[in-house]
């Protein structure tokens, strides 16, 4: 969403974490179900943004409760029936049955632990710090971690972050693909064309860059 | 779910969700036990809390500082905050020069393990929209009036990464310990919302 126009003022006041009792259900059911639906994180976010505009534009959780519905219904947890039912806030009747559910201790280990993204250096790093670099005009219609707004632009690389995940891969089910990844830094004279000092530092992964 | 919570009709998203919970559970998915454990981490587990201990650390420990600037996981780690969304942490440090600002343009990602999960405007359109392209009207907006001669870092949170602002330390905070300093620290000021506030003018701020 980086530069569009038309969302208005941010609401400091807007800071709760969850609004309703339903957003925090939502929230954790779609963590403790994430083992019985295909992929990851970044199919995960994909799912988010394959959804229809209009449903993507609405609040963040009725966001997450779409998307969870669709994948369920992609790991055939429900069918077209049970979907359309549950949209409707009817629970339809029994049909089948998971063999098993992550336990609360499972989960207390997962939040506090986490899972990392950073893998072993496959190949040196093809730039370094300091090193100008174009981000490429890539338009994958899957998912992809390169923001439109730099598309094209030049920047400067400002660190290296390790090899990670590639999510343009994984999000596919492809496969992890690991990919070294850079902080690099753009100015917003070149993102705006303003006349502002000020910068943005976006951590991208090699295949979208190029070496000027 | 509260009481006052019952005493309303329930919405169509609070029976919707309510109805896939059922389902998942019925269908021996989903543990609501798991759930609840969940929802008691985020609330009660972790939360900003954490982030201000790491800050006043900083504030106080040169040593500490260094080491978080330089490898802010392992650092982090030294005090026990890690988990999901927080597996790879980077700190950058306010100054008088250099004001950093964290927003993530792709979705809302935030670093879970040491501030909670994000405040509501953070998720939004109008946040995640402007920040890259307007961050000191942004700024202005949360009631951060910038010089112009700071240079605004904004970091978008487009990788793994998960980024922590170091505030500038506040005028007349001397000869507080640790736990006071991590008192006056805000969750806006972590993400670059909020410049904290000389001590005196704390209590005009409440």
């Amino acid at each position: 969403m980086g530069g569009m126009r038309g969302f208005g003022a941010v609401d400091p006041s807007d800071d709760e974490r969850f609004h309703a009792e339903w957003e925090k259900r939502v929230f954790a059911v779609c963590l403790v179900n994430s083992i019985h639906l295909s992929g990851n994180a970044d199919t995960t976010r994909f799912r988010l943004e394959q959804l229809p505009p209009t449903d993507y534009l609405r609040s963040y959780f009725e966001r997450w409760y779409l998307a969870q519905i669709n994948a369920c219904r992609e790991a055939n947890i429900i069918n077209e029936e049970e979907k359309s039912a549950l949209l409707s806030g009817q629970v339809p009747a029994q049909r089948n049955e998971a063999e098993f559910a992550l336990t609360p201790e499972f989960m207390e280990r997962l939040v506090s632990s986490g899972v990392p993204t950073v893998r072993e250096e496959s190949a040196a790093p093809a730039f370094g710090v300091g090193d100008e670099v174009r981000a490429r005009n890539l338009n994958p219609a899957t998912h992809t971690r390169l923001p439109g707004y730099v598309k094209g632009k030049i920047g400067q690389i400002t660190a290296l972050r390790g090899t990670h995940v590639f999510p343009d891969s994984n999000a596919k089910g492809d496969g992890e693909d690991p990919k070294p990844l850079y902080a690099v830094r753009f100015s917003c004279r070149e993102l705006w064309g303003d006349e502002s000092s000020d910068s943005v530092i976006l951590d991208l992964w090699e295949p979208y860059l190029e070496m000027l | 779910m509260s009481h006052d919570h019952e005493q309303d009709p329930p919405s169509e998203m609070a029976l919707r969700v309510k109805a896939l919970e059922t389902l998942l559970t019925q269908r021996g998915y989903v543990d609501p036990s798991a759930v609840d454990k969940v929802i008691d981490h985020y609330q009660n587990a972790v939360g900003p809390r954490n982030g201000a201990k790491v800050v006043a650390k900083a504030w106080t420990d040169t040593e500490f500082k260094k080491r978080l600037l330089e490898n802010g996981t392992q650092t982090i780690a030294e005090l026990g905050f890690i988990g999901l969304q927080g597996e790879y942490m980077v700190a950058v440090e306010n100054t008088p020069s250099v004001h950093n600002l964290v927003v993530c343009t792709l979705c809302s990602c935030y670093p879970w393990s040491v501030l909670g999960l994000p405040p509501s405007w953070y998720k939004s359109h109008a946040y995640r929209s402007r920040a890259v392209r307007e961050p000191r009207a942004v700024l202005k907006e949360f009631g951060v009036d910038l010089d112009q001669s700071v240079e605004v870092n904004v970091w978008d949170s487009t990788s793994e990464v998960r980024y922590l602002v170091i505030p500038q330390r506040p005028e007349g905070s001397n000869g507080l310990s640790e736990a006071e300093l991590a008192d006056l620290v805000t969750t806006n000021s972590m993400i670059g919302t909020h410049v904290l506030p000389p001590v005196s003018k704390v209590g005009e701020q409440l």
